[in-house]
């Protein structure tokens, strides 16, 4: 009787833990199956990844194909198709050591030949990464075995690895390109149907709707769990929203309009979650024009502007006010200390009187020379934000008498205008400012293509080409944060919005590429796993997870049974010995 | 051809005749009551005690309230206050190009009717390849690569539309060109110059009129399409600008787009009203097909 | 012989229109300030960069020059390769016709038998209050602009009310295929197709109706009325009938416009068709694309036209040879 009771004491205590353990673990074992759909703005140009810009393609590539190392979520240099690299002391000679498990989706190995075949076309063919991985700043790339490749540079290039683990730098299947002289030949079926090496393959593409990967189990890092991949290309953001809402979408990487992300937030099974990305929205002035060239107006006007107010009116109050001369995103070289100015609107008042801009008759100040300060602020119509700052300026610069009209251009029409012909008063730019402080060498400094205000502060230029070529990491901070505090002091462009970016999901999905810092590039999809997805486990187990109640029942069942059996059991047997 | 025309003088009377007739068509004087309102609003709306329709004080996506009468928008303006002076230029944008249109249309179409022969197969071919070409593209391109300023749409639209106002006018011209009072005038030998200018188009104005009002809708719709693709002038208020905006907004602040979208459907309407109603009284039953094509 | 010699005007002048449909197109896009190479080389590129990609696609020769290798190519047939696409505009505009020629065809088609099913029920009492009151609606609802309709029926059916998807051709998530591919389809045209039709209705409406007043007023109907035929029978017989020209004119004609008229729909509810394509196309500045959409478009409504006009020739003795 007694051993009996303990028996059954013992199968409730074992059935309720492996109950309780089978519910803890559905949360947390990554399952095998699913798809999960990814909402995007735009088709992909080809699928040649390193020829083009193409921002609609990258989020894709990054599934498809590996670079040498990558980027993961805070812009760490991670290992991805080369499991550890050297860096000679004198920061010349990079060793790569490629993974040699790797294979094309065709089942050709990837090699150290693809590498060199890979970067020495980037710089023939001028590849997009041609500029920031200063390409001809490559001596040679030697092929040390299959799976060894010495890249060595003219001069050090403190910023090389991070921008190989970024844009335009995905290695290449050489076998795919090199029977076509150029490697944009339109009748290489690789632009169409590409050959990775990565997580995912590819499936299909209906422009304008589309694109399918499906995972490719052969992944020399372990087979990804999700099934499928889908990009699906919904331009406009509304349209976009409404599909993730109705359950079209499980990834929402279209931004939203900035009004409905507290609503997103409160919706069930949706997570919202925000964080600061090395992107800027900054304005620069003509400084060809006159008076733009006068510092104390360009003070005066960076006074005069509230940069929270434009946060909160352009931009629904999602975004930081810009803090000094570079984003305060890539932390290690960020200055606190290079501060811009801060709104005070008295004072900008006070500098333009005792400069001598006299306010005119109707409210708008005149410049010294006598002209009327009436300015024209020229921003490209990529979006409702880039107006909607515009609008707030116009607002703010009324405060100190300058008045401000607005003209939109197509983005084409912009570059042309104020990049090109130099044929504006004040301009709106942004762009990513990362990996590394590098970038402002190639935005801000004397001679780079992107510095439309013409910003030759020599001193600054210096720096940042100093920066470029020392390997020391604190000598190299010592001079961006120089170079900073020279920036805003100048004040050629003034920084408005450091941008925050919006990662929007299904609760029911896992692991997605800024929940696995440290392990994936920052959009690979690789260690993104399905709630209801079919189990990692051994079949038995997953049997036995799937049927966990029936069996429970059924165990129960067994002992109580047995123990009803034993009961009367002892009964009868009491009965007849008694 | 019955038509009632009979000389160029007595403008007015005729003037008088024809709103005597249109008076009978309930729907066109409905239209013309409400587009007297349109008119209304957009003449006097700065002296109305209305709210400045770019200042962005007030708090974003308030809903229609007693002091918002149709809410703010994204960014803290008043819709109702914005709606009112969007009349402008919306009623700009339509009067400008259907201005331009008419004038272009007019010149095209009388010279190739009156002077006829060669320069009217000329003329005529050049109205064909601009019919055939898909105008609201053709829009679209320009205005997206070249400059979206309010001055610039207007242009462009009235650019694009003249061939029907020029096929319309050709076929005016050629019936009327014909008769006595212009036979008597070339045989006491008037210049061709004033022959058209002072008794051929004076004449033919009234269908031209109709098509004027029917453009001017269109023309209101185009700019209103071009705005909703992000295309309008950023200095002006503009309901389809609004409509793009709001566009973002749909969902949560429905208001945004909803009351631009019905002043333009109520301008419109208007507009078209008193168009169609024109167009029947002045129909002379016969070419109707210049008007579709 | 005559209507030989006229076949083959109207032919040359067909070739014409679109030679210069053609010319005036390339001439607005090349001499358009912007320049497609820097836009490709993206915002860090170096001048020698731009330089390189500028070379690629020949955007360094002189415009007469590329005018004329563009037509030379135009007329074998070959309408270049996409910027962007990095495929034969051919190619990229054949798989977008089908797509949009779903949402045209159909709404003109539903369009049209609407139109004229309310012009026949209206105009029997034409000039009565339900005639007035249809008319004038049907002006009103003429001066819709189909975006707002169409993001009006999105908050109402897709969003509020979810009876039907907000956007897109087909459900990624289960991309059926067969009968259910097919069915997909159909369900996610049918709030385009309607916004599309609701705003053509007037067009159709109102020229059926025209006609049929204008017709019930010849002087054969008062005959036949005397003879003693029934008002329906007559208007059966012969007043349909010979009102029937007119609105299938006005079809013709909108058939030109399939592939460029439903642009705005398009964007609103995603659709991927030649309208979106164009749209992008312009956003990146993809020249080949561009000047491949518009030829495709002049050619089409200078079809319809062409069509149309031996149409009316053949039906109508009067203008025959004109």
């Amino acid at each position: 009787m007694r051993t009996s009771i303990v028996g059954a004491v013992i199968a409730l205590l074992l059935t309720i833990s492996l109950i309780s353990s089978l519910v803890v673990s559905q949360g947390l074992t990554p399952k095998l199956g699913g798809t999960l759909v990814v909402i995007q703005v735009g088709d992909p140009k080809s699928f040649n990844p390193d020829a083009q810009v193409d921002d609609m393609g990258f989020p894709i590539f990054q599934n498809l194909f590996n670079k040498l190392v990558t980027l993961d979520i805070d812009y760490n240099i991670i290992p991805d198709l080369a499991y550890k690299w050297d860096v000679s002391s004198d920061g010349l000679t990079y060793t790569f050591y490629l993974y040699k498990n790797a294979t094309w989706h065709d089942g050709v190995p990837v090699t150290a030949w693809d590498v060199k075949w890979t970067f020495e076309t980037i710089n023939k063919s001028k590849g997009i990464a041609y500029s920031w991985i200063k390409a001809s700043n490559i001596k040679s790339i030697d092929v040390i075995d299959n799976y060894t490749v010495k890249f060595i540079l003219k001069q050090p290039f403190a910023a090389f690895l991070s921008f190989l683990g970024w844009y335009g730098t995905f290695v290449m299947p050489k076998h795919m390109y090199s029977n076509y002289s150029d490697w944009l030949d339109p009748k290489n079926p690789a632009l169409q149907k590409p050959v990775g090496s990565g997580p995912f393959k590819f499936v299909e593409w209906v422009k304008g709707d589309h694109v399918t990967l499906e995972a490719n189990p052969n992944y020399f890092k372990g087979q990804p769990y999700l099934d499928k991949l889908v990009f699906k290309i919904i331009p406009d953001a509304n349209t976009a929203l409404s599909s993730f809402l109705a359950g079209e979408g499980d990834v929402l990487a279209v931004r939203p309009p900035f009004s409905e992300i507290p609503k997103l937030n409160s919706t069930s099974g949706v997570i919202v979650k925000s964080r600061a990305v090395p992107s800027q929205w900054y304005i620069g002035f003509n400084l060809l024009r006159y008076p733009f060239n006068d510092r104390t107006l360009r003070l005066a006007i960076a006074y005069a502007i509230n940069r929270s107010y434009v946060i909160e009116k352009a931009m629904s109050g999602y975004g930081f006010p810009a803090r000094g001369g570079y984003t305060s995103a890539i932390k290690w070289a960020f200055n606190s200390n290079a501060a811009l100015p801060n709104y005070n609107v008295t004072l900008a008042n006070k500098l333009l009187d005792d400069a001598g801009y006299k306010l005119g008759p109707d409210g708008i100040r005149q410049t010294p020379n006598g002209t009327k300060l009436s300015i024209k602020y020229t921003y490209f119509t990529t979006g409702p934000e880039t107006e909607a700052i515009g609008v707030v300026l116009k607002e703010q610069l009324k405060k100190i008498g300058i008045e401000v009209t607005l003209e939109g251009l197509e983005i084409g029409a912009w570059e042309q205008k104020v990049v090109k012909n130099r044929d504006f008063d004040i301009a709106l730019c942004d762009g990513f400012q990362g990996p590394d402080p590098d970038n402002m060498r190639s935005r801000f400094a004397l001679g780079a293509y992107l510095n439309f205000a013409n910003y030759s502060n020599v001193e600054y230029y210096d720096l940042l080409q100093n920066a470029s070529v020392t390997t020391d990491f604190s000598t190299r901070q010592k001079l961006y944060w120089k170079a900073q505090e020279i920036f805003v002091h100048d004040l050629a462009y003034i920084p408005l919005v450091d941008l925050v970016a919006f990662y929007i999901w299904k609760t029911e999905f896992h692991g997605l590429p800024w929940e696995s810092a440290g392990k994936v590039n920052y959009n690979s999809y690789a260690l993104t796993w399905w709630e209801k997805g079919k189990s990692i486990e051994p079949e038995y187990i997953v049997f036995l997870k799937n049927n966990a109640l029936a069996i429970v029942i059924v165990l129960v069942i067994i002992i109580g049974v047995v123990v009803a059996y034993k009961v009367t059991k002892k009964k009868w047997s009491g009965k007849t010995t008694s | 051809m019955k038509s009632k025309l009979k000389s160029d003088n007595n403008f007015f009377y005729k003037y008088l005749l024809l709103w005597n007739r249109f008076k009978n068509y309930k729907g066109g004087l409905i239209g013309f009551y409400l587009f007297l309102v349109v008119i209304f609003i957009a003449l006097f709306v700065p002296f109305l005690p209305l709210c400045d329709p770019y200042s962005i004080k007030f708090q974003s996506f308030l809903p229609p309230s007693f002091s918002h009468p149709f809410g703010t928008d994204e960014m803290g303006r008043d819709i109702f206050s914005r709606v009112l002076w969007g009349s402008r230029t919306s009623l700009s944008v339509g009067f400008g190009a259907a201005l331009v249109s008419s004038i272009v249309g007019v010149l095209f179409g009388s010279l190739a009717g009156y002077v006829g022969g060669k320069l009217d197969e000329l003329l005529s071919r050049i109205i064909d390849i601009f019919l055939m070409i898909p105008a609201f593209f053709l829009i679209l391109l320009i205005v997206a690569i070249y400059g979206s300023s309010i001055y610039y749409v207007m242009l462009v639209i009235g650019l694009t539309t003249w061939p029907s106002t020029a096929r319309i006018v050709r076929a005016q011209i050629l019936s009327l060109k014909e008769r006595e009072f212009i036979y008597a005038q070339k045989v006491i030998g008037s210049s061709t110059f004033r022959i058209l200018f002072a008794h051929l188009i004076p004449n033919s104005i009234q269908p031209i009129f109709a098509n004027s009002i029917l453009q001017v809708a269109s023309a209101i719709l185009l700019e209103a399409g071009l705005s909703f693709l992000g295309l309008g002038d950023p200095n002006v208020v503009s309901w389809g600008k609004m409509i793009y905006s709001g566009t973002s907004y749909i969902f949560t602040s429905w208001w945004i787009a909803f009351f631009p979208g019905i002043a333009i459907v109520v301008t419109v309407a208007s507009l078209n009203l008193i168009g169609d109603a024109l167009v029947t009284i002045l129909s002379p039953k016969t070419e109707e097909r210049g008007a579709y094509a | 012989m005559e209507w030989k010699d006229y076949l083959l005007r109207r032919s040359a002048q067909l070739l014409l229109t679109v030679f210069f449909a053609l010319i005036i197109n390339f001439l607005i896009i090349n001499l358009a300030p912007g320049d497609p190479a820097a836009l490709m080389a993206g915002e860090l590129a170096t001048k020698e960069y731009i330089e390189a990609v500028r070379e690629r696609w020949g955007l360094n020769k002189p415009i007469p020059e590329r005018l004329v290798s563009y037509l030379l190519n135009v007329l074998q047939g070959n309408l270049g390769y996409s910027y962007t696409y990095l495929q034969s505009v051919s190619t990229l505009i054949a798989e977008r016709i089908p797509v949009t020629l779903l949402l045209t065809l159909t709404s003109s088609i539903i369009a049209f038998f609407v139109g004229l099913l309310l012009a026949v029920k209206t105009s029997q009492k034409a000039f009565s209050k339900v005639d007035l009151f249809v008319s004038n609606m049907m002006l009103t609802i003429y001066s819709i602009p189909s975006f707002w309709l169409g993001l009006m029926l999105i908050g109402i059916f897709g969003v509020a009310l979810r009876i039907f998807p907000t956007s897109g051709m087909v459900n990624v998530r289960s991309t059926g295929s067969g009968v259910f591919l097919i069915l997909d389809i159909a369900y996610h045209s049918i709030l385009p197709i309607v916004t599309l039709a609701t705003i053509q209705v007037p067009i159709y409406y109102k020229i059926a109706r025209n006609t049929i007043v204008e017709q019930s007023s010849e002087d054969y109907v008062s005959t036949f009325l005397m003879a003693g035929m029934s008002t329906s029978s007559i208007f059966k017989k012969y007043v349909l009938r010979n009102s029937l020209l007119p609105p299938v004119t006005v079809f013709a004609l909108h058939l030109g416009y399939v592939l460029s008229g439903a642009a705005l729909v398009e964007v609103v509810f995603g659709w991927p068709g030649m309208g979106r394509l164009l749209l992008s196309a312009v956003y990146s500045r993809d020249y080949p694309l561009i000047m491949g959409i518009y030829l495709v478009t002049s050619i089409t409504v200078s079809l319809a036209n062409f069509f149309v006009d031996i149409l009316y020739t053949l039906l109508d003795p009067r203008v025959r040879y004109k």
